[in-house]
C-alpha cells in the first residue's frame, strides 16, 4: 500500500462538506440520485426526497466506475425506511425510475398499476383511479415509436 | 504515433456541441473527447464516426486510476482498446490521480503524495496499460486542493521521474499548474522550466473560478490572461504541440466557444 488511507477514507465519511473533495463527492452523487428518481420526488415531495437522498449518499458507497449506476440500490433503501412503511409502492416506483433512466433493453416485472401510477406522477396527471395489485405482475419493456422515441409498455402475467 | 502536424488549438468536444460541430464543420486541427462517455455502444457512435471523418480525434480518459493502489481495471482498459481500434485516436491520455481505492469509486480526480513508491507502482500500471493498448499514453498533471505530508519531492520531479521510468508522455495542463500556484504559491514558470520538455506531447488550457476563496479548475470560464501568457511561454520552449481548450461548465454558445479558440490561436501565433 502506497497511499495514506486516512485522506481517502475521510472523503467517504462526508463529515465536513466544507472540504472540497467531500463536497464534490456529496454533490455529484446527490445530483445523480435527484436526476434519476423522478417519480419518487413527486410522491415524497422535494424536502423529504432530499432528506432520503442525503441519508443514502452518506450510507451507500459507489461501487461502479460508471456514475450512472449509482442508485441501483436506492429502491431497496427506500423500502427499508420505517418512515415509508405505509408506502410499499415506493420501492416499485423507484425501480421503474431507474429502469427508465437506464433505458435497459431488458424488461422488468412490477405489480399491476405501478406503470400507470408512475406515468401519472411523471406527467403530473390527476392521481385518481390508481389501483395497485401486488398479486398481478406486469412485464414492462421499453419500446420505440415511429419517431424513434422511447416509451414504456406493459403486458400482464398472473 | 504522436503527430506534431496536429499542432494548434483543438477543443474538448462535449456531447452538447456535437450536432453543431457536424453542421458547421469549423476549421480545427483536431478534437478531443472523454473516451469514457463513448464506451457503451449506441446510435451516438454514428455521430462520433462522422466527427472522425472530419477531424483527428484524441482520447482523454478518466478511468485508468493510475496512482491508486487498486489493480488496473482490465475490463475498462479493454474497452478503451476496442474504442481506439474503432476510432483510431492519435493519442490517449489520462490523469495522474486516484479515481477509486479499495473498490470504492470517488467519481473525482483525487491527488496523491509525490513519493518514490508511488512512482514505482504507477509506472508498473502504465507499463501494463501501454502493453495492452500497444502505444504510449500521456499522463496529465492535476490541480489539487490538498497537499500531502508524505510527499518526498516536487510535483515536476515526480512527473519527470515517472515518465522516464514508464516511458510514457506528458499532457501538461497549464491551468492546473496556475491554479496550484494561486492556491499554494508553487511557481508555474519554474514548473514550465523544469518539466521534461521532450516528453510533453499535449497541452491543456482552461478557465478557473474562485469558489469559497479557493481557485478551482472548473473549466467554467474563459482562459485567464495569466494562463494565456503561460501558454505563449510554453509554446516557445515546447515547440509545436497539440493544445486543447477545455470548457465543461457555464457553457457558452458553440459559436462563442469556437471564437475564443480562434482568439487563443491568434494570440499564440502572433509575431512577438
Amino acid at each position: 500500500m502506497h497511499l495514506p488511507r486516512s485522506f481517502y477514507d475521510d472523503i467517504l465519511k462526508l463529515n465536513d462538506l466544507t472540504n472540497v473533495y467531500q463536497r464534490n463527492y456529496y454533490n455529484s452523487h446527490f445530483t445523480q440520485i435527484e436526476k434519476v428518481f423522478l417519480s419518487c420526488e413527486k410522491v415524497l415531495g422535494v424536502d423529504n426526497f432530499k432528506f432520503f437522498i442525503d441519508q443514502f449518499v452518506r450510507l451507500a458507497k459507489a461501487e461502479s466506475p460508471n456514475l450512472d449506476m449509482y442508485g441501483q440500490d436506492f429502491a431497496d433503501y427506500l423500502s427499508s425506511r420505517n418512515e415509508l412503511e405505509e408506502m410499499g409502492y415506493i420501492k416499485h416506483l423507484a425501480k421503474l425510475d431507474f429502469f427508465w433512466f437506464e433505458q435497459s433493453s431488458k424488461s422488468i416485472e412490477l405489480p399491476f398499476g405501478i406503470l400507470d401510477f408512475w406515468g401519472k406522477l411523471i406527467n403530473e396527471k390527476e392521481l385518481s383511479n390508481i389501483e395497485i395489485d401486488e398479486d398481478i405482475m406486469e412485464t414492462i419493456s421499453i419500446l420505440k415509436d415511429e419517431q424513434g422515441d422511447s416509451y414504456l409498455s406493459a403486458s400482464c402475467l398472473k | 504515433m504522436i503527430d506534431n502536424s496536429l499542432a494548434g488549438v483543438g477543443i474538448n468536444l462535449r456531447l452538447d456541441y456535437i450536432d453543431e460541430l457536424l453542421e458547421k464543420k469549423p476549421n480545427l486541427p483536431f478534437v478531443e473527447v472523454i473516451a469514457d462517455n463513448w464506451l457503451s455502444f449506441g446510435p451516438h457512435h454514428k455521430k462520433l464516426e462522422k466527427v472522425r471523418e472530419l477531424y483527428p480525434i484524441s482520447f482523454h480518459c478518466v478511468g485508468m486510476n493510475l496512482c491508486s493502489d487498486d489493480k488496473i481495471d482490465s475490463k475498462y482498459i479493454d474497452s478503451i482498446k476496442s474504442l481506439s481500434e474503432r476510432f483510431n485516436p492519435f493519442q490517449i491520455s489520462d490523469h495522474l490521480s486516484v479515481q477509486a481505492l479499495d473498490g470504492n469509486y470517488f467519481h473525482d480526480l483525487l491527488p496523491h503524495p509525490f513519493s518514490h513508491s508511488i512512482i514505482k507502482s504507477t509506472a508498473n500500471k502504465i507499463d501494463e496499460i501501454q502493453n495492452i493498448l500497444k502505444r504510449q499514453i500521456l499522463v496529465e498533471n492535476l490541480s489539487y486542493y490538498h497537499q500531502f505530508e508524505e510527499s518526498e519531492m516536487k510535483e515536476y520531479e515526480f512527473i519527470n521521474q515517472l515518465a522516464e521510468l514508464a516511458d510514457c508522455h506528458i499532457l501538461f495542463d497549464l491551468n492546473n499548474i496556475w491554479v496550484n500556484e494561486m492556491n499554494y504559491g508553487i511557481c508555474s514558470e519554474n514548473f514550465l522550466k523544469k518539466i521534461n520538455h521532450d516528453r510533453v506531447k499535449e497541452i491543456h488550457i482552461a478557465g478557473a473560478e474562485i469558489i469559497d476563496g479557493i481557485y478551482v479548475d472548473t473549466h467554467g470560464s474563459s482562459v485567464n490572461e495569466s494562463v494565456r501568457t503561460l501558454l505563449k511561454r510554453a509554446e516557445a520552449v515546447l515547440g509545436d504541440c497539440p493544445i486543447v481548450y477545455e470548457r465543461d461548465n457555464n457553457l457558452p454558445t458553440f459559436g462563442e466557444f469556437i471564437k475564443e479558440r480562434v482568439q487563443i490561436e491568434e494570440m499564440l501565433y502572433a509575431p512577438a
